[in-house]
């Protein structure tokens, strides 16, 4: 009976060792703003985000100057040994230049986007996030709206102009 | 005994030939010799229309034929004012495999997500039940690429088949298959193992279902339309 037992349980190894695969989880994406001493951190500006455990899970280098992401923070594998980053609901940090900012909690959720400012030094350095230099896709799209809406009333204008004004010189 | 220049060129006639009896049949091919000797590969194509529908949440996507834009704007142009986020899975990207794409994030986010393909299978999040529709072509047949351990792959087809046959010449590579549907919520993740299907409760591929393929061994799975 008992190596009856045992023969199931070596037959049965392989199909538990499949049934332990484990998808690989999406990250959390993180963007948002650097300052750095009341200006907009350069481009190479390296910005890290570590777990709680001390694993880097992912990086970026700012391609222009003070914006940054998206940044994926890649989580961890639980069907491995090895901390690869943070699991659902763990804490990140934000490291800049090597430098930890503290910032709110964020906690890492799988397939997750946060957007996460940062700032090193002078706190009046919070002037350049809460009015970024650049505008947002949905504010740049207003504006086009709005020089679209100006062209054609401009054009709407000098049109009935031209044909409610008499034309061909004066009339004595 | 022929000689071999006679031998050659038969095959020459020969390969014409089937070139030109799928020709009669089919409104596009195009034909390519993948050996000096033996093998004529026909590859069928012709341009439709894609829909796919999505449910609120989480899906596990792909679209059966390769879109005629394929920036990953226009494709989910359909559905961009319900689409949260967009992922895609490169076993490829070193440390950085997993690029995304979010139409409500500022202009000056660098989304890596950049094409859509009929060979990958995508993640997608959305706020409410829709239809992803795009312009494409089809293609028979689609060589999916398969790389250790994880793809996340496409179905690019519009035929239902069950899974043995689908996977029937990459069988000896392939450990686990996954399909994610989101319409079952009492049990959206459905598995499929080779060596138990007894164990299985996938029993299909769908068209606009991606899979997640865990293989042994970088192999190509050929998918006919």
């Amino acid at each position: 009976m008992v190596r009856r037992a045992l023969l199931l349980v070596m037959l049965m190894l392989p199909l538990l060792a499949h049934a332990a695969f484990a998808i690989p989880p999406m990250p959390h994406e993180f963007h948002g703003i650097v300052v750095i001493d009341r200006q907009y951190a350069p481009v190479g500006t390296l910005v890290e985000v570590w777990d709680t455990e001390g694993v880097r899970c992912g990086s970026f280098a700012l391609r222009e100057p003070g914006f940054y992401g998206s940044l994926s923070c890649r989580g961890d594998d639980l069907t491995t040994a090895v901390d690869e980053g943070p699991r659902p609901g763990e804490t990140v940090r934000f490291i800049v230049e090597g430098v930890r900012v503290e910032t709110a909690s964020m906690l890492w959720e799988s397939g997750g986007f946060g957007e996460v400012n940062l700032l090193l030094g002078p706190v009046d350095g919070l002037e350049l996030i809460r009015k970024p230099a650049r505008v947002s896709t949905d504010m740049s799209q207003q504006l086009n709206r709005l020089l679209l809406f100006s062209m054609l009333f401009a054009l709407t204008s000098g049109l009935s102009a031209w044909l409610v004004l008499p034309r061909g010189g004066r009339h004595d | 005994m022929k000689r071999p220049e006679l031998v050659l060129m038969e095959l020459c006639v020969a390969a014409l030939f089937i070139a030109a009896l799928f020709q009669a049949t089919s409104p596009e091919l195009t034909g390519m010799v993948t050996s000096a000797t033996s093998r004529v590969l026909i590859i069928r194509q012709d341009n439709v229309s894609c829909n796919i529908s999505l449910v609120s949440g989480w899906n596990l996507a792909s679209t059966s034929c390769e879109p005629a834009n394929a920036s990953t704007a226009a494709v989910l142009e359909s559905i961009n004012t319900t689409l949260i986020s967009a992922h895609g899975y490169e076993p490829s990207g070193g440390l950085d495999r997993w690029k995304a794409y979010n139409p409500s994030l500022p202009n000056w986010t660098v989304q890596d997500l950049v094409n859509i393909t009929r060979t990958k299978g995508y993640w997608l999040n959305l706020a409410q039940n829709s239809s992803l529709v795009h312009n494409g072509t089809w293609f028979s047949p689609s060589f999916v690429p398969l790389t250790t351990p994880w793809t996340l792959a496409g179905y690019p087809t519009n035929v239902s088949r069950d899974i043995s046959v689908s996977l029937q010449d990459i069988v000896g590579s392939v450990q686990a298959v996954y399909l994610y549907n989101a319409s079952d919520t009492a049990d959206p993740w459905k598995v499929y193992y080779p060596a138990a299907p007894g164990l299985s409760d996938l029993n299909d591929t769908i068209p606009g279902f991606g899979l997640w393929f865990r293989v042994q061994g970088n192999s190509s799975w050929m998918v006919i339309w």
